[in-house]
């Protein structure tokens, strides 16, 4: 015995028929640019919807992502972040709102979609080596052994890891375990990769030497990145752009840019004023009192 | 005590405890207490045993339980595993099937042997058939929870990577699911044992358990040949649950229990 809840109307049809206008300010209407990879309209996600103990995860998110950028999305634990990255990664169902993966309405997981877990420790198969795990989706992509051999150590390298093919995961370090599944994703070179606070559970210098290593990726790679984490530097030290959401249920609540360049180092850039009047504006906006 | 006295201090123990067993055997046979047509005594038995080990039919009999045991283990596995599997990722079918699977679990296989031998005589594949069906049910609801039981990353991280159809069967879950797996064919493989000598012993078909019963009628002279064949279906069983031992412990090293237990007795052994 249901009873369904005023909310849960038809969700098919509302995948992809936006709720008009009203919604939210931000949300642009002209059709998507050439250089978009990424669109995000008035996102609603319901968790267990219908049923009594219905969960509103997500409120009403929209941004996009162009190629090339870094954008970081900040929100405070528990405030739909994850879900978020559930829903663009085509790993959830949205409740309602659409989704755009490179100007097609995104159903399934996108093959040119790289993805990485905020629990590095569960993504990674302990029952595969890590040249396995990083093969994986290049198995899956049909690529032949030999070449799936040569991609796998050049990935590892790419992210500073040499000789741990024959080892399994569960052999090394956090940090490095958190490399590997990095490479994993890089390995069959996405247009987008996605984050799911990947450096939270590491001590504080991994963490400096990952987000290096991921900006170094990007531009070598010139691969377009959306990270989701719960830390204001490390969003203003990585992004382009930086799309705030609020508690949960999450809204956005502004996007901002950071026009910080293309070099940045740990010391100097956190220290400058730019940097240091972007961290006092994002704490205005996260800190509920202050609003 | 340094390593080396120790490891043979490892063999050392359960092997005088066998060798006393095999004394306190051959006291209570030899000191009266029981009569040879109750009890032979440990001697006679192992005279008799050494006589079978050096016949064929001896061989033979192994062969034939070591067979029917082997096809009804595989038969019962292949069919748990992908009915197991599908049942598991269909809530509609899990739930629709459930019962059933606990009705037929319920079944003793043995009940169903009169009917089994009635179809099939008493022939090798009464013996499989028999196997087979008292082993599946607790393999497919083993199957069953380790399938449903898998970490919804793991599934995830596979979506996501592109992984699917077969590649995601064989390489994602039934690794994730095969510490349930490993469990369930670890005691299948002991009923599978049981079954087929029950199926030889009342079937009549050929193998361990129809010599065992052939000895009895021999009257109380072959009773050493009855309890020699016993002991053969002892070893059987210990060298089968040896080798699930070791082929657990290789295929499933990467498996967290399999790490801790490695790195306990390392130290264990400081
Ligand atoms: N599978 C689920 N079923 C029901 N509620 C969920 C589920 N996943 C997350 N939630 C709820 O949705 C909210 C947002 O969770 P999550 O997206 O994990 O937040 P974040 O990643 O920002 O910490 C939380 O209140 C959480 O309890
Ligand atoms: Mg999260």
């Amino acid at each position: 015995m249901t009873i369904p809840s005023p909310e849960s109307e038809n969700t098919m049809s509302n995948l992809t028929v936006p709720t008009p206008a009203a919604s939210s300010p931000s949300t642009p209407s002209h059709p998507s640019d050439a250089g978009e990879v990424l669109r995000v309209e008035n996102l609603r996600k319901i968790y267990n919807e219908g049923k009594p103990h219905a969960k509103t995860a997500i409120d009403d998110v929209s941004f996009t992502v162009n190629k090339g950028e870094f954008v970081c999305i900040v929100g405070p634990s528990g405030a739909g972040k994850t879900t978020l990255l559930r829903c663009i990664s085509g790993l959830a169902k949205p409740s309602s709102g659409s989704l755009s993966f490179e100007g097609r309405p995104l159903t399934s997981v996108p093959e040119q979609l790289g993805l990485v877990f905020q629990d590095y420790g569960r993504s990674l198969y302990p029952w595969f080596t890590n040249a396995k795990n990083v093969g994986l989706p290049l198995a899956a992509r049909g690529m032949k052994k030999a070449e799936r051999a040569e991609r796998v150590s050049q990935v590892l390298k790419n992210v500073g890891l040499g000789h741990v093919e024959k080892q399994y995961p569960w052999e090394l370090s956090g940090g490095m375990q958190q490399r590997v599944a990095i490479a994993r994703a890089l390995s069959y070179q996405p247009d987008l990769l996605l984050m799911d606070e990947p450096f939270a559970s590491v001590d504080a210098q991994t963490r400096f030497d990952l987000e290096d290593l991921i900006l170094t990726v990007r531009r070598d790679l010139g691969i377009t990145v959306v990270l989701v984490t719960h830390d204001i530097d490390e969003a203003i030290y990585l992004s382009d752009r930086i799309v705030v959401l609020s508690g949960s249920p999450s809204r956005v609540r502004e996007v901002v840019d950071v026009p910080l360049g293309d070099h940045r180092e740990q010391v100097a850039t956190r220290a400058s004023d730019e940097f240091l009047g972007l961290r006092r504006h994002l704490l205005d906006l996260v800190m509920p009192h202050s609003a | 005590m340094n390593a080396l006295s120790r490891r043979s201090f490892r063999w050392l123990a359960p092997a005088a405890a066998v060798l006393a067993t095999l004394l306190l055997w051959q006291l209570v046979t030899a000191g009266g207490l029981f009569r040879a047509d109750q009890f032979p005594t440990m001697t006679d038995t192992m005279i008799a045993l050494g006589k079978a080990v050096a016949t064929p039919p001896y061989w033979a009999a192994i062969g034939a339980t070591v067979q029917a045991w082997f096809l009804g283990l595989v038969i019962a596995s292949v069919l748990a595993i992908t009915i197991g599997s599908a049942l598991a990722f269909n809530d509609f079918a899990f739930r629709s099937a459930a019962s059933v699977i606990e009705i037929f679990k319920a079944i003793p296989a043995i009940a169903i042997l009169p009917l089994v031998i009635l179809v099939l005589g008493s022939t090798l594949p009464m013996k499989v058939f028999l196997i087979a069906f008292g082993v599946f049910w607790p393999l497919v609801i083993q199957v069953i929870y380790g399938v449903r039981s898998m970490d919804p990353t793991v599934l995830d991280t596979s979506k996501a990577l592109g992984v699917r159809g077969v590649r995601r069967f064989f390489m994602v879950v039934i690794p994730s699911a095969s510490p349930y797996i490993a469990t369930g064919l670890r005691i299948a493989s002991a009923s599978a044992l049981i079954l087929a000598v029950v199926s030889e012993l009342v079937g009549g078909a050929s193998g361990i358990g129809r010599n065992i019963l052939q000895a009895q009628n021999g009257g109380t002279a072959a009773y050493p040949v009855m309890y020699a064949y016993i002991i053969t279906a002892g070893l059987i069983g210990i060298i089968l649950t040896g080798a699930f031992f070791l082929l657990e412990r290789n295929v499933m090293h990467w498996h967290e229990s399999q790490r801790n237990i490695r790195s306990n007795s390392e130290g264990a052994l400081k």
